[in-house]
């Protein structure tokens, strides 16, 4: 018995599901002495592509049957295909306290979602949220404060963008109410800003959980009120086997290219 | 007087009885180990690779009283201390060797010598931050050795001890393991 249990523990860390960090290429620095004063332009934005590696046959197949199936298109990667959490460090270069805030937002492989460009008049419509973030992080002088984006929040963020764009959701909607239980939706066509009393309607078939696409970029931005420098870095479960082994140094040929269109709202629907 | 007089005779009797004591009987033959204690790094790794706890089981046969040949099966858990992001994330360092097992007994105790020669394996991509593990690699050579001392108990086939081990990756920058343990071991 002393012995099975020793193996178990053995195995248990033996059969770990190797996860894999991807660093993104640069931080992220922000001074607001440098931007005007204005505490809200579009921040300059660090995104990471996760690398996937070239689309097996077996798996093309096996997803143009789905997408036959459902009636639907279905992406190359889906939610619960991966776990997946991004982790951050924020450093405060001033000897001031600072507060900075911290902007996720991405792209699945149909669309890329970029709430600045929502706006249709600046002065009338705030700027929708992003997928995560967008909460007050206070930083000691000269100071250094960690956090993480959990795997469960991440989650959250890909339905939200799926529901937005493909679903054609309100993104305030779509980020202040949880999603982790939904295992289908119905699209919806766009609201018209000319037209705002006319309703959505429902367009083509109920969407799946099994056809829900995954972040497969971030697009990382931040704003401070005082000189500060982010870090980040992604921490991938593959649960699927569909990341490449080399990570960020893979040859690109042997990786998987997404051309994401950035969402409109009024654009055509996949 | 009554109570001298039993003394007395205890003490006679014990001295009458007691002789030269045998050598403690170990028994030889296969032989099963387990080691539990902890593993860190030397050098520059150590920097990356915080101590952590270290779980080892070790098989094999006498061939003779002296030498003993036998596998090798450890995982360690370390915290990788890398430059943040990511922090407080911990990695998996499995190992895997055949062994050569030199010592013998004197008395009870019991004094060997091993080397070893197998494969590491870390569990994630951690290491990439630092160099130690290239993109996408994942499994090392590992060369290594050790001591390990026992004391043999009064059932033949249980033995406990201390012992250290000593590994050197050379697919993840020369990485040096070092491990201490306590052990239990049973010889059939």
């Amino acid at each position: 018995m002393r012995f099975e249990f020793a193996l178990g523990l053995l195995l248990i860390g033996a059969c770990d599901s190797e996860p894999q960090y991807l660093t993104a290429s640069a931080g992220i620095e922000y001074d607001p002495a440098q931007q005007g004063g204005d505490p809200a332009p579009p921040p300059p934005a660090v995104s990471l592509t996760l690398p996937f590696a070239l689309e097996t046959t077996e798996d093309a197949m096996a997803r143009g049957m789905l997408a036959a199936q459902l009636g639907v298109d279905v992406p190359y990667v889906v939610v619960d295909d991966l776990d997946v959490s991004l982790e951050w460090t924020a450093k405060n270069l001033d000897a001031e306290p600072a507060q900075v805030r911290i902007f996720v937002s991405g792209a699945s492989p149909f669309f890329a979602y970029q709430p600045s460009l929502l706006v249709v008049d600046p002065d009338e419509d705030p700027t929708p949220p992003p997928l995560m973030g967008d909460v007050p992080i206070d930083l000691p002088a000269n100071g250094t404060a960690s956090g993480v984006f959990r795997e469960d929040q991440v989650r959250e963020a890909s339905i939200d963008l799926e529901l937005i764009t493909r679903g054609n959701l309100n993104p305030f909607a779509a980020t202040l109410v949880s999603h982790a239980d939904l295992v289908s939706y119905q699209p919806m066509t766009p609201l018209d800003p000319d037209n705002p009393d006319v309703l959505p309607t429902p367009v083509g078939p109920p969407i799946p959980i099994a056809a829900f696409a995954q972040l497969v970029r971030f697009d990382v931005s931040v704003v401070a009120d005082h000189h500060v420098v982010v870090e980040y870095a992604v921490r991938v479960r593959d649960r699927r086997g569909v990341m490449h082994d080399d990570g960020l140094a893979a040859p690109p040929g042997e990786l998987t290219t997404f051309a994401p269109v950035v969402y409109d709202p009024l654009g055509a629907a996949p | 007087m009554t109570v001298a007089r039993t003394f007395l005779i205890a003490a006679v009797m014990l001295a009458v009885g007691a002789g030269r004591a045998d050598a403690r009987p170990a028994a030889h033959g296969w032989y099963a180990e387990v080691d539990l204690g902890a593993a860190g790094a030397l050098g520059d790794a150590a920097t990356s690779i915080a101590v952590g706890p270290a779980l080892e089981l070790r098989g094999g046969a006498h061939l003779t009283s002296w030498c003993a040949v036998g596998l090798d099966l450890g995982v360690s858990s370390h915290e990788g201390t890398v430059p943040a992001p990511p922090s407080g994330e911990w990695l998996q360092l499995v190992r895997g060797a055949v062994e050569l097992r030199l010592g013998g007994m004197l008395g009870p105790i019991g004094l060997y010598l091993h080397g070893q020669a197998g494969a590491g394996y870390i569990s994630s991509t951690l290491l990439e931050r630092v160099a130690i593990q290239d993109p996408g690699e994942h499994l090392s050579l590992a060369v290594g050795g050790g001591a390990s001392m026992t004391y043999q108990l009064a059932n033949r086939h249980y033995a406990i001890g201390v012992g250290g081990d000593f590994t050197l990756m050379p697919g993840f920058a020369s990485t040096q393991i070092v491990q201490g343990h306590l052990l239990l071991r049973y010889t059939y």
